[in-house]
């Protein structure tokens, strides 16, 4: 019992908190520097310090910029990391009509929610959830692969044969590069640059970032925004009305954190893609502006980061990359993750799961304060305010690796979602195509080779009920639509 | 869906990669390096094909690329030449917020794309003489 006040009963520990928590809603804020690079940062600064005070830095860092990232996408339409990209969907659309205040408000009670709940489910159900984890095989990491790529018909919201092309399209740009199995060199020309692969931060800068600002600087006289002044934080029983939602995207977040190399990019998709189908009536229809388009994702995005805890502390396995830093770091330390590690280690445990929660009352407490000043944003010119995104965006993409090819590849593809947008193509598919290619591709290999053939491995599917469910949930993602809209049309005739 | 330039490009990009991957698909079959691209490949040059051929021609009002894109476009280029050539970051990000802040806010192009290429001439000058690369 002990273990878990520690953190208030030595202050010191409580204030690296607060400091990592300030960063990292801050960093995760600017498109281009992610939780993977500050974390990684903070190992090599944290290397003599104490265990204790070194894992609430980092821990700190690590819940705000999950946060941070929704403000940028919310405000700019620009997602800070690739989990924010289904925030922006409906978030900005918000902060068009003037509700920037309310709707980053809610973005920050939804991860404070996401955060507690994944903190909880890491310290109620970690042995009952590493479990699971490791009855995954490469097949069911390539069936959640497919099933992350058919929210493809919930990113795109006129046109579904639209959203398909720009899916393939980011699939085929993920592609480009050595391939992760085999290393042969695909699509590169010859180019160094190219070896690496296209780096999805880039993409995700050029086309939300770029691509935007290119857009409204196409148009004269463009008026800003106001946006509304009054209250911000929405009344309690807001809250408690969205409580199904919120549980049902948090499950989705934890689950999806659990298994290794998912992570919280994949949950905020699959959670956006989950209130689309189960929200029945939304004041605003999703894209337009559904305030349930910004719940689902921030607490599913968040309560990740519990459920990447669970393999990481359990097993050893880290559930994404930046708790792949954190086992480094706690190895530096002395401490070895993995099946004895809670009982070996009960300080390290209870620290990190009193650590979230603290840190998810800090990230509201931080989240909160200044959104007044931030909307202000909203209300610029947009002839001062999209220079600012172009120099902000090349910022950011040059922030990756210190390369100018970074830079040029982060306008190239501005040019391209530039004319995605005047034609009605939407980005947010192609985004997911590029995250979702390396699972596709690695688990689908892995899954032929392991099997020995294509039809040994399709039928390696009905081994397991785990690859059954997978299989079963896409398969009525795309047959129920088509039943209801027949029903439907069935019922108009009667 | 309708016909457009960038249905064909996506198209054309399809068939390209389509081409592209073949050969890696003869070395190792289904289970190699061209399988997910040729896929998705495929999906491009299907769908771009099936958009061309059921699409409909509507003829879009606003122009693809106008004179404020280009200006845009040219000055993003002029950044990343800039950088390529050694100026600082700082200088040249500075000088793309101006050059393009002033322009769009003034609305004419004769009034501070000179000024700013001659302002840029000027600190690369400076800077190389300071730094003693000119």
């Amino acid at each position: 019992m002990m273990d878990y006040l520690k953190l208030f009963t030595e202050p010191m520990l409580l204030v690296w908190l607060a400091v990592g928590v300030f960063a990292g809603v801050y960093t995760g804020a600017i498109p281009g520097l992610s939780g993977t690079m500050a974390v990684s940062l903070l190992v090599s600064m944290t290397y003599g310090w104490d265990a204790e005070p070194a894992l609430c830095l980092m821990l700190g860092v690590y819940v705000g910029v999950v946060f941070g990232g929704s403000r940028s996408a919310i405000l700019l339409n620009i997602p800070g990391a690739p989990a924010a990209v289904a925030t922006g969907l409906d978030g900005y659309p918000l902060a068009k009509k003037g509700r920037a205040g309310e709707t980053m408000a809610a973005a920050a009670i939804q991860s404070v929610v996401g955060t507690i709940l994944g903190a909880l489910a890491l310290w109620l159900f970690a042995p009952l959830l590493s479990k699971l984890s490791l009855k995954f095989r490469s097949v069911d990491y390539l069936l959640l692969a497919i099933l992350g790529m058919l929210t493809v018909g919930s990113l795109s919201s006129k046109s579904l044969l639209k959203g398909v092309l720009s899916a393939a399209l980011g699939v085929l740009v993920g592609c480009v590069g050595m391939d992760p199995v085999t290393a042969v060199k695909r699509f590169t020309f010859g180019s160094v640059y190219l070896n690496g692969g296209v780096s999805f931060v880039v993409a995700l800068i050029g086309l939300f970032g770029a691509g935007e600002a290119f857009s409204i600087l196409k148009q004269k006289n463009t008026k800003p925004v106001m946006q509304r002044s009054g209250r911000i934080v929405p009344p309690m029983r807001e809250i408690l009305r969205y409580i199904p939602l919120t549980l049902r995207s948090a499950l989705i977040g934890i689950i999806t954190g659990v298994l290794p190399g998912a992570g919280g990019d994949i949950a905020a998709l699959l959670a956006y893609d989950s209130a689309k189908r189960t929200v029945k009536h939304p004041q605003t229809p999703f894209g337009e502006g559904a305030i349930e388009g910004v719940i689902a994702p921030e607490t599913a995005n968040n309560a990740a980061i519990g459920g990447a805890f669970i393999p990481m502390l359990s097993l050893g396995i880290p559930g994404d990359s930046i708790t792949a830093i954190l086992i480094g770091a706690l190895t530096i330390h002395g401490f070895r993750p993995g099946p004895d590690f809670m009982t070996q280690s009960p300080q390290i445990f209870s620290l990190v799961v009193t650590g979230l929660i603290a840190a998810a009352f800090l990230t509201l407490l931080f989240g909160l304060s200044g959104i007044r000043l931030f909307t202000k944003l909203c209300e610029l010119p947009s002839e001062r305010l999209m220079p600012m995104i172009l120099v902000l965006s090349a910022v950011g993409a040059y922030a990756i690796n210190n390369n100018v090819a970074d830079v040029i590849w982060m306008f190239g593809f501005g040019v391209l979602g530039c004319f995605m947008k005047q034609y009605g193509f939407p980005t947010a598919p192609m985004v997911l195509g590029i995250i979702l290619s390396d699972l596709l591709e690695t688990n689908y290999i892995r899954m032929v080779r392991l099997n020995g053939s294509f039809g040994a491995a399709l039928g390696s599917v009905f081994e397991s009920p785990i690859s059954v469910c997978l299989l079963i949930l896409p398969v009525l993602f795309v047959i129920l639509p088509i039943i209801r809209n027949m029903a439907k049309g069935f019922t108009k005739d009667k | 869906m309708e016909r457009n330039g960038l249905t064909v490009f996506l198209t054309a990009v399809g068939v390209a990669a389509v081409a592209a991957c073949v050969p890696m698909l003869q070395k190792d079959g289904m289970a190699g390096a061209g399988a997910l691209p040729f896929a998705a490949a495929l999906v491009l040059t299907v769908g771009g094909i099936c958009a061309f051929v059921f699409g409909k021609s509507t003829p879009n009002k606003e122009k693809p690329l106008n004179l404020r894109l280009t200006i845009c476009i040219t000055a993003c280029v002029l950044f990343c030449v800039l950088l390529a050539v050694g100026v600082p970051f700082i200088i040249a990000a500075a000088l793309l917020l101006y050059g393009l802040t002033v322009y769009c806010m003034k609305g004419g192009w004769m009034s501070s794309i000179p000024w700013t290429l001659i302002f840029t001439a000027a600190v690369y000058f400076i800077f190389g003489v300071i730094f003693k690369v000119l």
